[in-house]
């Protein structure tokens, strides 16, 4: 293990969580103008979860502290910046706008990660890096995800694949469907449609038990998982896929590789060596 | 050989037990979704914003919701019947993945769906095997100056088992 990896652990997360906030900026744009303009007057939302400025600032402010934290290599930067991610998912999340988008369920949970993620490596608690808290936590927050999308798919219409083939198979202008509308008849798009579907069913409650696997392995297999995703269904669902990404991707920084790497705790009287500094300049907290 | 490193235990971090206590309650919800038709009901309900607790709504937020549920809308110029929604051909349904109330909320469905002034009725259907659920909703969009939402009816209903569609 190198002196780098937690920072690199921390970056990678913070990329990941970028893009739920920032991966559809323009459409993010157009539909605050949208609501500027139009407003929808519901009784259900409160007026300020229903205000535009409520949903510019929780975005902007977002995509503004973790790009900060990107550049500023510094525990104190990111963990403002996951902070501000935390709460603004939580916004987002209950906001008329943006409550049924998923990148904010995802970038709430990677958010969390990343706030437990940066006390870790800050405080002087852990005699070793925390490999085993990161990469179990990250399996756990990834398999939940998977759970939700497996279990809400646990009905007829999945199994028989009648709701993919409406969603994506009938008319869905993305290549992959386009180019199966291409090759096959209807008959036996219906059919590929049925079979998709119920892979996509058993491979999300395979991933569920991703918590039981080796690290490196369950990590690995559900970052390709996700990216498969978004290659095969939409582009858009980086954002969502996005902060799952960077948890994946800064467990495996921290996932032992064979042997547990140890980092000596810090007294007060003894100022950390070049080689065991988590983050230059960073005093223990 | 080398002797393997001893297997390191997991350090005592109270943030990080109370971050797996909180993913392992989501989880459990999650999972009674499939376990419970009073659960499942009360999702769906989520999903078509017909909670009449905002607070309550919004504690369940971060369960994951992704492509759940069977989801369908039908927009109508009239109110139409719940009895008659079953009758309605498919190709006046449009098939939505999850938060089917999205269809009036959501900036590009809105836009779909009110290209100009008027008043809709909008039905949303979602279904989870036995349990199906229908929200209506008199929408009236004033282009320009904006629109408003009223929540007519909220239905619950067990239908029949696996490939039939009882009427409620």
């Amino acid at each position: 293990m190198t002196a780098d990896q937690p920072r690199r652990a921390v970056q990678w997360l913070i990329g990941g969580t970028l893009l739920a906030f920032a991966w559809k900026a323009g459409y993010w744009v157009e539909a605050a103008r949208d609501l500027a303009r139009s407003p929808l007057a519901d009784p259900f939302f409160p007026s300020v979860l229903a205000s535009v400025v409520t949903l510019g600032l929780g975005l902007v402010l977002s995509a503004l502290a973790l790009c900060t934290a990107l550049l500023w290599h510094r525990l104190a930067v990111a963990r403002a910046a996951f902070i501000t991610t935390t709460c603004a998912s939580l916004l987002l999340m209950v906001h008329q706008a943006s409550y049924n988008d998923a990148s904010f369920v995802t970038s709430f949970w990677s958010s969390l990660y990343g706030l437990w993620l940066v006390r870790a490596l800050a405080t002087s608690e852990h005699a070793t890096f925390p490999s085993l808290l990161a990469t179990r936590l990250a399996r756990c927050f990834v398999s939940l995800m998977f759970l939700g999308g497996a279990v809400g798919k646990l009905t007829p219409g999945y199994w028989d694949g009648s709701v993919l083939y409406a969603l994506n198979f009938a008319a869905n202008d993305y290549w992959t469907f386009r180019l199966l509308r291409s090759l096959l008849s209807a008959a036996e798009l219906r059919e590929v449609a049925t079979l998709y579907s119920r892979c996509v069913v058993l491979v999300e409650l395979v991933l569920v038990t991703l918590p039981l696997w080796p690290a490196r392995a369950a990590l690995y297999t559900a970052s390709v998982a996700l990216l498969a995703m978004v290659i095969l269904n939409n582009h858009l669902l980086l954002s969502v896929v996005g902060p799952l990404l960077g948890m994946c991707g800064a467990a495996l920084y921290a996932a032992p590789a064979g042997a547990v790497a140890v980092v000596a705790p810090r007294s007060t009287h003894e100022r950390p060596q070049p080689d065991a500094a988590l983050y230059a300049d960073e005093a223990p907290s | 050989m080398t002797p393997r490193a001893p297997r390191a235990r997991c350090p005592v971090d109270p943030l990080a037990y109370g971050l797996f206590a909180l993913c392992l309650s989501y989880a459990a919800y999650t999972l009674a979704i499939a376990l419970s038709p009073r659960i499942a009901t009360f999702a769906m309900q989520r999903h078509q914003l017909a909670d009449d607790h905002f607070v309550r709504w919004a504690v369940f937020a971060p369960a994951p919701f992704m492509y759940n549920f069977e989801n369908r809308v039908l927009v109508s110029r009239e109110p139409v019947a719940v009895s008659e929604l079953e009758r309605r051909p498919a190709k006046d349904w449009m098939v939505l993945n999850h938060y089917p109330a999205r269809a009036l909320t959501y900036f590009d469905l809105r836009q779909r769906l009110f290209a100009r002034p008027s008043r809709s009725y909008v039905y949303l259907e979602s279904r989870y095997r036995e349990q199906r659920v229908v929200t209506g909703y008199r929408v009236v969009y004033e282009g320009e100056g904006g629109g408003s939402i009223e929540r007519l009816l909220a239905s619950s209903s067990r239908t029949a088992p696996t490939g039939a569609r009882a009427t409620p």
